[in-house]
């Protein structure tokens, strides 16, 4: 690994001068679980690396009433997964956490550090779409707003300039009777990386039974975490049956776009998509009815 | 077995202290003064000319003290059986991963560094991957053209086959007249298995120090198995004498599993060392390890039974291909010895087996835990279910009908002895509950128990020596050269040297590992050889000091050697057993001889040092039919030092929707002939359990055109916690068939425990849902696709 | 290719690794667990994947487990680190070190430090953790040798004698 120049800012303005110095010839480093092993295999080679851990203001999270939460880029996933505010405001949020990788990392590995990697497999990614969540990114020239939604842009590749940083995530609150499931499958079961995730966020109408919005996000088969927008389609408004269901599930695999890999064939991966996406749609319409 | 105080109970082993202290020391963890590190430059190519390496611009960096190419190493090839192997590649790459040059520097970081800079240039040649096209008469490729001309070793004997230029090695096995055989049976039954390439991933990879002496010896400190082998063949690398070559691996080894039996960074270091005058330390990378630190041989196997409609297997042809990979290593070795798998278990009148060393361009191979029983017990354990299936039969009834019994001639004419395998059968059936269907079933999960039985020989010749020093401290030293690769030989050696002196094993202290100090062990380690005859050395290097011990006790105490015995330090008479005196007195103080202090010693001899050599012979056999012949058979000649037994029976549940299995119970009994140190029996159960599950089910070292596609623990993926069943749901039963020559009737038990996993994990597969998957592992995918098949037919 | 100054400096670095203060100049890429090894003498700290797969580097920061060959070493600058080396007091072994020996957990002993480390970073998380949450909480500590049956053993032993220990 290496060689290259370690610089440790402790304050956001300091990071984004360096990063605007750097630009693409640095990485910067959060909690490094992913970055440190891409280094070691060479994958990447940056001359310099900007190591934000130190930057302690970046490392929250809090509710704002109006615009529901927002989570600094330096959140630990392991804070995600044990927060009993977390727990019970944003239940779906600990539930992918618990899914992220083992303790060891969870406890290392930050929230921005998993968008901004963008992996296919970025265990993160789908659920917080599916809460329409946005990514603040500040450069020296100011801030944007992006919706994560439109953050990704394929295996590695996301919005993000070389001179920005991700400060924020911000995740609206959902709506009453809401609820989100992510489930991934794996070739094991155990310490691995997703060969299909699935995250599905279901609202109920106060009134009747009907499914007043419903999201569904493919994490893994696509080259970038996508909404399949046309399962999502004929299932909101309507009442849900298993068939509904069935049918859903099927319309989200034939949205998605896996590759053969050695993880498996992209048969037998959109095969699971469907099986994924139909379990993640019956827990959730089973929890949000029985929240009701 | 009554009458033991020591042997028999599970001892606290003797390197947990340290080892849950952090304190035990592995050669990754030393460092010598003036230590160099070693990188090794690999092809990109699975076959290609080298045609340039300029070296200039890595040896201009500053921190770079060596670099070698295959212009450096000696001409001459090696090999544990075909020599067939150049340090560094000379002239011809042959696999992805092939080492081409390799750099010494003050740190890796340089030494990486300095590896970017090598420039060499390659012409590709075509390369070959499929173990049976590269096994055909006119092969596209050929891997080694030089084969007819290569230096061919001892053992086992060579057998090229002429018209087959990718075969190494030829095993046949002809016993009675097996179309005779197929004639006379009701039904004949045959399928062709798979198993696939799997890394050992011990975990401390391969690592060794090289110090070149300035009198030309050579000093390599080691984490490995098999210390004697690995001076022999540095001897023959760099044509040195015994004397010469020093190989120490006096400290722990973090796993091996067969894969540290070969060398893979000692020459290597060892020319970085002479050309550096410094110690050079060579480790290898996690990635390294998957491609070119050896993986288990893929097999191809044809099998084709004949039974009776009783069930009585009547004849068995099998053909095996085994892929060597670019290099044989000790592939010809596990050739040679895989058909063992099938003669150890069954009555089979009329027999055939050929098994075919076959080159290829993927990674060489090397022994793995098994050695090849595994991977041919693959085959004939699922072929067993598949027989009963299709005779309506229960599987174990169909088993128990072809066991093998104590004396009985086996299908190499050995008479059989020493064979627990039907206790171990009952005991699994028995305690899975076999018959009885269990009911708790939910959604698309599928209930299903299988069972199979497994065995494994202990290789002979093995030769072990053993030194036992006796002091005036009342210590009994054992020196012996077993390799503590994370089993536990020292517990149990020590066990039995503290048995044989009626005193704690804290009263032992066991010194292992330097060719220089410790006595000779042919092979080391490997084919679960260790106990037995390291064991049955250290006895006999007992009795050779006690008898010295009770000779000097018997002038002083007036009373014949033959007389005394000792317990707890103390030699006593026998026949007056409050007559006696402890090994401490047997010593006299030098200072009532000389003024001054210094240690005590017998005057007749200074220490006791008893001796003891133990040698496990095999019978000779027929190399064309592997037949022992009857008049040595008949006094007791054998094919291997023993056979290990074990039964495992499994309970999984199947996904019928994605093809998941999980396992939910384990049963496995094995028998070990004497359970010396019975906690540290299961230790070895429970990971061959493990190392089974995982080979059945997801171990696979995946190849595109010959590279490695999952070079990590990312993607290669063994057990975790996970995935094995509740340790309420691991049930482990020791039998004992004792052995007449195994140390108080013990055998090994390191490898047996790993035959019988997969077999039993597809058996159970197949008994809940139908589907036969015979190529390993049995992948999710796999069984998905099968169910899809099955559905559509 | 040089850095900014067209050297790399080494960096200065204070680390506290159990209870003791240490200044060490490390390269930058230098990983936790190769600085502890390498620099400070800790080779209880075992590397083996060196991906962040296994477990065996496994140490503790502030108490909290985490996988010291894929950080890089000044992330772990004003905390309390704990190796393996650590672990028991000059008279006591750990519960855990006890149960390891007690219930046959070590066979080559490379994962054992993380194992052990790991183990602790759960139960003092969770006193009463269950088979099935000790099982998930190893997931990531991977051992070639055992099984894992014995290592689970251990460790629900371990958690009976530290509930004992901790209500004296």
């Amino acid at each position: 690994m290496g060689p290259f120049e370690y610089f440790e800012p402790e304050t956001v303005e300091e990071a984004l001068s360096l990063l605007r110095k750097y630009s693409d010839t640095a990485k910067v480093c959060a909690g490094g679980t992913d970055l440190v092993v891409r280094m070691r295999k060479h994958l990447v080679n940056p001359q310099f690396v900007i190591g934000i851990a130190g930057i302690r203001e970046l490392d929250y999270f809090r509710f704002e009433d109006d615009e529901g939460l927002r989570v600094g880029c330096l959140t630990n996933i392991r804070t995600i997964e044990r927060s009993p505010q977390l727990q019970e405001r944003y239940t779906m949020l600990p539930q992918v956490a618990r899914q992220f990788g083992s303790i060891a990392i969870r406890n290392v590995a930050t929230i921005g550090g998993n968008l901004c990697n963008a992996l296919p497999s970025a265990d993160m990614a789908p659920m917080l779409i599916a809460l329409s969540a946005k990514a603040k990114l500040v450069s020296i020239d100011g801030e944007r707003i992006v919706p994560l939604e439109d953050f990704f842009t394929g295996p590695g590749k996301t919005v993000l300039r070389a001179d920005e940083l991700l400060v924020e995530v911000r995740v609206p609150t959902p709506p009453p009777h809401t609820s989100g499931v992510y489930q991934k499958y794996t070739t094991r079961g155990g310490e691995e990386l997703a060969v299909v995730g699935v995250a599905t966020l279901v609202t109920w109408g106060s009134k009747d039974e009907r499914c007043t919005d419903v999201r569904i996000v493919l994490g893994t088969v696509v080259p970038a975490p996508m909404r399949a927008k046309e399962a999502e389609a004929i299932l909101k408004g309507k009442r849900i049956d298993d068939e509904l269901i069935e049918k859903a599930a099927q319309i989200a695999a034939d949205e998605s776009r896996p590759r053969d890999s050695i993880r498996g064939s992209a048969d037998y991966r959109r095969e699971m998509v469907r099986i994924i996406t139909r379990d993640v749609l019956r827990q959730a319409f089973e929890r949000t009815q029985s929240a009701r | 077995m009554a009458g033991h105080s020591v042997v028999g109970k599970s001892i606290i082993r003797l390197d947990a202290l340290d080892k849950v202290t952090g304190k035990a020391k592995y050669c990754e963890d030393l460092k010598l003064p003036g230590m160099l590190y070693g990188k090794v430059l690999r092809s990109p190519y699975p076959h290609a000319h080298i045609t340039s390496i300029d070296t200039s611009r890595a040896e201009n960096i500053s921190g770079v003290r060596a670099v070698i190419t295959g212009r450096d190493v000696p001409e001459k090839r090696y090999g544990p059986s075909v020599f067939d192997q150049h340090t560094l590649a000379r002239r011809v790459v042959r696999y992805v991963g092939d080492p081409v040059a390799a750099v010494a520097a003050d740190s890796v970081e340089v030494a990486e560094r300095a590896l970017g800079l090598l420039k060499v240039e390659y012409e590709k040649l075509p390369a070959i991957f499929d173990i049976e096209e590269a096994w055909e008469k006119n092969p596209p490729v050929i891997v080694h053209r030089d084969l007819p001309k290569y230096e061919l070793g001892k053992f086992p004997p060579p057998r090229l086959v002429p018209d087959r230029p990718n075969v190494c090695y030829l095993r046949t096995l002809r016993h009675g007249d097996v179309e005779r055989g197929f004639k006379e049976a009701d039904l004949i039954v045959e399928n062709t298995f798979s198993t696939t390439r799997l890394q050992h991933c011990p975990f401390e990879p391969h690592v060794s120090i090289a110090q070149a002496e300035s009198d030309g010896s050579l000093t390599i400190w080691a984490g490995r198995q098999s210390i004697f082998l690995a001076r022999q063949y540095l001897c023959k690398i760099f044509n040195l004498l015994p004397s010469q070559v020093r190989v120490i691996a006096s400290h722990y080894v973090g796993g091996a599993f067969g894969c540290k039996v070969t060398l893979y960074t000692e020459p290597i270091a060892a020319m970085l060392s002479m050309k550096t005058g410094r110690p050079v330390k060579l480790t290898f990378t996690r990635e390294e390890m998957f491609s070119s630190g050896g993986t288990r041989i893929p097999f191809v196997i044809r099998i084709r039974d004949g039974v009776k409609k009783n069930g009585t297997l009547v004849a068995r042809d099998m053909e095996m291909l085994l892929g060597m990979g670019a290099y044989a290593g000790s592939g010809p070795l596990i050739t040679r010895n895989c058909i063992y798998a099938t003669v150890a278990t069954y009555r089979i009148p009329d027999a055939k087996i050929d098994a075919y060393a076959v080159y290829t361009n993927e990674p060489p191979v090397t022994s793995f835990r098994g050695f090849g029983s595994t991977q041919v017990l693959w085959a004939v354990e699922s072929q067993m279910d598949v027989i009963a299936e299709e005779l309506d039969m229960d599987a174990v009834e169909l088993r128990r009908r072809n066991l093998l019994e104590e004396g009985d001639t086996n299908i190499t004419g050995e008479i059989v002895h020493s064979i627990g395998v039907r206790e171990c059968l009952d005991k699994v059936a028995d305690s899975l509950e076999w018959g009885r269907r269990s009911k708790k079933e939910v959604g698309p999960w599928k209930r299903g128990k299988g069972l199979a039985l497994g065995n494994k020989y202990s290789m002979a010749p093995t030769g072990a020596l053993a030194i036992v020093k006796v002091r005036g401290d009342g210590i009994i030293e054992v020196h012996e050269s077993a390799d503590e690769i994370g089993q536990g030989c020292n517990t149990v050696l020590a066990q039995i040297a503290a048995e044989e002196f009626g005193v704690s094993v804290d009263e032992v202290k066991m010194v292992w590992g330097d060719t220089a100090f410790t006595p000779y062990f042919s092979r080391g380690s490997t084919s679960q050889r260790t106990t037995f005859n390291v064991g049955n050395a250290i006895r006999l290097a007992c009795q050779d000091a006690k008898r010295q011990i009770f000779e000097i006790a018997a002038e002083r105490l007036h009373e014949p050697p033959q007389d005394m015995d000792i317990k707890d330090g103390t030699i006593y008479v026998r026949s007056n057993p409050s007559q006696g005196m402890s090994i401490t007195e047997l010593f006299t103080s030098e200072r009532t001889l000389l003024p001054g202090e210094f240690g005590d010693f017998v005057e007749k001899s200074a220490e006791i040092l008893g001796k003891g050599v133990w040698v496990t012979r095999p019978a000779p056999s027929d190399p064309e039919t592997a037949q022992i012949p009857e008049n040595v058979a008949r006094m007791g000649g054998r094919l291997a030092g023993f056979f290990g037994y074990g039964v495992q029976g499994v309970e999984v549940l199947v996904n019928t929707e994605t093809g998941e299995v999980t396992i939910e119970k384990v049963v496995a009994a094995s028998d070990v002939g004497y359970p010396l140190n019975p906690k540290m029996c299961e230790q070895q159960i429970e990971g061959g359990v493990a190392m089974g599950i995982g080979s059945a089910l997801w171990e696979e070292v995946a190849l595109d055109q010959g590279k490695v596609l999952n070079p990590n623990f990312g993607n290669y993926k063994m057990v975790t916690s996970m995935n094995m069943p509740k340790t309420d749901n691991v049930k482990v039963f020791l039998i004992s068939a004792p052995h007449k020559e195994g140390p108080y009737g013990a055998k090994g038990t390191g490898e047996t425990q790993m035959t019988p996993t997969a077999p039993a994990v597809a058996n159970a597969i197949y008994n809940a849902v139908g589907v036969r998957i015979k190529d390993l592992p049995i992948t999710r995918e796999r069984v998905f696709r099968a169910l899809r098949e099955k559905a559509g037919e | 290719m040089p850095g900014e100054k067209g050297i790399y400096m080494k960096q200065r670095l204070e680390l506290k690794v159990n209870g003791q203060t240490y200044e060490v100049l490390v390269d930058p890429w230098q990983s936790l667990a190769d600085v502890l090894r390498e620099e400070l003498g800790y080779t209880g700290v075992k590397v083996s994947c060196n991906s962040g797969n296994c477990g065996s580097c496994t140490v503790l920061l502030d108490g909290k487990a985490v996988k010291s060959c894929i950080m890089l070493a000044p992330l772990a600058k004003g905390k309390e680190i704990l190796t393996i080396e650590g672990l028991a007091t000059e008279s006591n072994l750990h519960p855990l070190q006890e149960a390891f020996i007690e219930h046959f957990a070590v066979q080559c002993g490379y994962c054992t430090p993380g194992m052990i480390l790991m183990a602790k970073a759960l139960l003092d998380e969770n006193p009463n953790a269950t088979e099935d949450e000790i099982r998930e909480g190893l997931v990531g500590n991977l051992c070639r040798c055992t099984g894992y049956v014995k290592i689970v053993e251990a460790i629900m032993a371990a958690k009976e004698k530290m509930k004992v220990t901790s209500s004296r």
